[in-house]
């Protein structure tokens, strides 16, 4: 008797068990396209190229207007405050970088900002620079991180918002390059903007971008 | 006075769409493996037009869509539903890009009703995938187009890609380390990504031959006449940004066209066998290369503009010192679109960009598509510039269109073949 209890015990146990197993998997998907309630995810089939089922992940919420995920340009690193006094290295490796890019010396010169990058992370200068000769190689994966670190160290000058005014333009980002050039001018209290006839980037009357 | 009230109601429509208050809008991501992502908003207020984006040339993997578009926000204000999509297809999306949009609306239809209009937009490459979505992807009651910068001559850009290439191995023979490997496919096989060869080696090869990104006054006797006869060959204007967007373009984003199995598959679709490249040192040098007969066609119907619009009302901007994708291209879609179905605004800038438009170019260009939508008279090139200068108050930028610019033939720049 107690055997049979023990048995039926097991058994219920284990269905119980399948049963958590079954309602917590996905559901298979339907085919679509369908409607999909409001604030859930579902998964439909929809016709590929060749008129094949593919499956697809559909979510629906509500967000607010200013929450749709938007480019947002770069912002003051909260941590980096505002310096004033720099690595005297790091600043000799990024004009030795500058020097090596005038004579034409490429390779060199990314050696070496990539050298007073190590040298000094948090000099704003470095990464402006670095930056600069990466966007003119069309590195632009390469280029961003350093000119996005260089406005999150430095919000307040014009030079770097023009970069980016520059990058986001190349990339067809307009409204990011419209807010880019805003804050730029904002900053630049009165001083020019031109585009540098030499390589076609947005830059300060008095800069260069060429060193 | 009628042109007052009219300006009156731009502005006031403006201001309306501009100042709305914060809302919650509706969102549906949809998300595929090795597919395509899309997104569409919403508005709580919507207008029951719906307005598609179509993104610009991208060579970075396919991801989640973050762009709407450069009048996303106005649009939503403005009552429109917004939709883009990733495209599954990187660089040359045009194989894909007709299911990517269908699968698009079929989920929109589904979830919020057909829509009572559709305006297709994009920008550089999406203004070719717009020109195919009016021609050929049936996306339900398109009323109007807005391609802007958009490479709308279509495969007729690669036959000046594939030059560009070529003309450079010709002009950097003399430079051992300007060689870029690959020629007319652009990268050896099997080509972008799988090939490695970076953005930074491109850029240093480009150098090493013409000294574009060296200070002039420290390139050498032999770069200066490189870079002169690369730039009197190839029309482009001698800068760095344009000259390596456009060398990219002739390795990367070539290899990517040819070697993928879901575009060419190793098809030269590209040749310029008989070209005269008007040098006759280029003309001596230069590779010589037969297009694969059905990779031709096969580019071509993927895509090249027929002029099969319909009733869509295109209003179509772009600015004459395009360096990546040519003014001309505008006189190829003008060639096969009726003129009362077409309205093209060339903006006259000062240098060279590529959509190097300002916020009021944009918005007026939009303004007088939605005005002819609403029944008004087509506009011209010289009413776009009117409707810039009525909204550059209130959106900022100059207004540079020319209406009396007259856009020159493709033939004149890009060897035909």
């Amino acid at each position: 008797m107690r055997r049979r209890w023990l048995a039926v015990a097991a058994l219920a146990l284990a269905g119980a068990g399948g049963w958590l197993a079954w309602t917590g998997r996905e559901p298979a998907p339907v085919q679509g396209p369908a409607p999909v309630p409001d604030g859930a995810t579902v998964l439909q089939t929809l016709p590929d190229a060749e008129g094949k089922a593919q499956v697809w992940r559909l979510e629906r919420r509500e967000i607010a207007r200013e929450a749709l995920p938007d480019l947002v340009l770069p912002a003051q690193d909260p941590d980096a405050g505002r310096r004033e006094t720099f690595d005297d290295a790091a600043r000799a490796l990024d004009a030795r970088a500058l020097e090596s890019w005038k004579h034409g010396d490429l390779e060199q010169a990314l050696q070496l900002f990539e050298a007073a990058v190590a040298a000094d992370p948090d000099d704003w200068l470095i990464h402006a620079d670095y930056g600069r000769l990466l966007f003119l190689l069309t590195a632009d994966t390469e280029a961003f991180p350093h000119m996005e670190r260089a406005a999150q160290l430095r919000p307040d000058e014009p030079r770097v918002w023009l970069d980016l005014q520059s990058f986001y333009e190349r990339n067809i980002l307009l409204q990011a390059a419209g807010a880019a050039r805003e804050r730029a001018e904002k900053l630049a209290a009165g001083r020019a903007i031109v585009r540098d006839d030499e390589t076609g980037l947005w830059r300060l009357e008095d800069d260069r971008i060429f060193p | 006075m009628k042109r007052l009230f009219s300006t009156l109601a731009l502005c006031t429509s403006l201001l309306v769409g501009l100042a709305a208050p914060s809302r919650a809008d509706t969102v549906l991501d949809g998300t595929t493996d090795g597919g395509a992502f899309f997104r569409i908003v919403v508005p709580t207020v919507w207008n029951g037009d719906l307005v598609i984006w179509n993104h610009g040339f991208s060579l970075n993997p396919v991801g989640p869509v973050t762009d709407l578009g450069p009048l996303a926000s106005l649009q939503l204000s403005q009552g429109y539903a917004v939709a883009a999509s990733s495209y599954q297809q990187i660089g040359w999306a045009l194989f894909k890009t007709k299911p990517d949009l269908q699968n698009m609306m079929g989920v929109f239809n589904a979830n919020f009703g057909t829509p009572n209009q559709v305006i297709v937009s994009g920008g550089s490459l999406g203004g070719i995938v717009t020109a195919q979505a009016v021609e050929k992807a049936n996306l339900g009651n398109v009323v109007g187009a807005y391609p802007i910068c958009g490479a709308v001559a279509g495969s007729r850009n690669w036959d000046a890609g594939l030059d560009l290439r070529l003309v450079y191995d010709a002009v950097c023979a003399n430079t051992p380390a300007a060689a870029i490997p690959g020629g007319a496919t652009g990268l050896p096989a099997p080509g972008f990504p799988s090939y490695p060869f970076t953005n930074t080696q491109l850029g240093l090869a480009v150098n090493a031959c013409t000294g574009i990104l060296t200070p002039p006054a420290f390139r050498t006797p032999q770069q200066n006449a490189n870079l002169a006869l690369f730039v009197a060959e190839t029309d482009l204007p001698g800068t760095p940004t344009s000259i390596l967007t456009d060398m990219g373009f002739a390795t990367f984003a070539i290899s990517d066209l040819i070697y993928n199995p879901t575009k060419l598959d190793g098809k030269q679709g590209i040749g310029n066998f008989g070209v005269s490249y008007e040098d006759p040192g280029i003309d001596a040098a230069i590779e010589r290369v037969e297009s694969h007969p059905g990779g031709r066609l096969r580019l071509l119907k993927n895509f090249t503009p027929l002029g099969a619009v319909g009733d869509v009302k295109i209003v179509s901007i772009h600015t004459d010192g395009d360096y990546l994708v040519i003014i001309e291209n505008e006189k190829e879609y003008q060639d096969v679109v009726a003129p009362g179905n077409l309205t093209v605004a060339v903006i006259n800038e000062a240098g060279n960009t590529h959509c190097g438009f300002s916020n009021a170019e944009t918005v007026g260009g939009w303004e007088s598509l939605r005005g002819w939508l609403a029944g008004g008279p087509q506009p011209s090139a010289a009413s776009v510039q009117a409707t810039c200068l009525a909204v550059a108050p209130l959106v900022g930028g100059a207004c540079r269109v020319d209406p009396g610019f007259v856009i020159p033939d493709m033939d004149g720049r890009v060897p035909p073949r």
